[in-house]
């Protein structure tokens, strides 16, 4: 499986393994958050 | 700078304008919109020695998965953040999201629509820490944050890192503070 991408300023890309082991890092503890209802509304 | 004044009924020339257009107190720097599905969004070169202080505005950033907290990070650094995410929604729950010598800062919950965030960008530059603070709000829920990078390092990038799925659309505007 491919790595997730990166965008720097106009590029991007697959993310190095360094980068997406940095990444795993600093997302680690990200979870759902308690009381989230999806909501159908316009962007 | 000091502010320019006018008196009653005097010409505004061209170079009065000018001089009144350079005067403003917060000044675009530059833009980054979303480009494919990224994980990470960074936009370089952002920080300068012109401003000290910054103004980040998320223009109706979407992600392909709602519900969890996006975080932030400076200068491609990945330790020694420290800081508080709140939130609360419509249909009730809130909570907190703390980061503690984390690898990013907490900041805001993403979703597939209308995730927008004001923050001010302390001294991200000077070889301080830099210190982060606002307002961010998604579908149904809103919130405040509040952090630093606790390192005394120039930092010239802000990222903005999905805590789950992709970055999908949206625009991230940078401004500074103009010095007096």
């Amino acid at each position: 499986m491919p790595n997730p991408f990166i965008q720097i300023g106009n590029e991007t890309r697959e993310m190095t393994d360094d980068e997406f082991a940095e990444y795993q890092e600093a997302t680690k503890d990200a979870k759902l958050i308690d009381g989230y209802v999806p909501l159908d509304i316009p962007n | 700078m000091s502010i320019k004044t006018y008196s009653a009924g005097e010409v505004l020339t061209a170079a009065n304008m000018n001089t009144y257009s350079a005067n403003s107190g917060l000044v675009y720097v530059t833009s980054q919109t979303v480009s494919g599905t990224p994980s990470i969004l960074t936009v370089p070169d952002c920080f300068n020695s012109t401003y000290d202080n910054y103004r980040i505005v998320f223009e109706r950033i979407t992600f392909s998965v709602g519900g969890y907290s996006y975080t932030l990070r400076v200068g491609g650094y990945n330790t020694l953040y420290y800081g508080v995410e709140t939130y609360d929604t419509s249909a009730g729950g809130g909570g907190v999201t703390r980061s503690h010598n984390a690898a990013a800062l907490y900041f805001g919950v993403q979703d597939s629509a209308s995730t927008a965030c004001t923050l001010d960008v302390i001294n991200p530059y000077l070889e301080k820490s830099t210190i982060m603070m606002g307002l961010s709000m998604g579908a149904n829920y809103g919130g405040w944050s509040t952090g630093q990078h606790a390192n005394a390092v120039s930092c010239t990038s802000f990222s903005l890192l999905a805590g789950s799925g992709t970055i999908t659309g949206g625009t991230i505007y940078v401004f500074g503070y103009r010095k007096v």
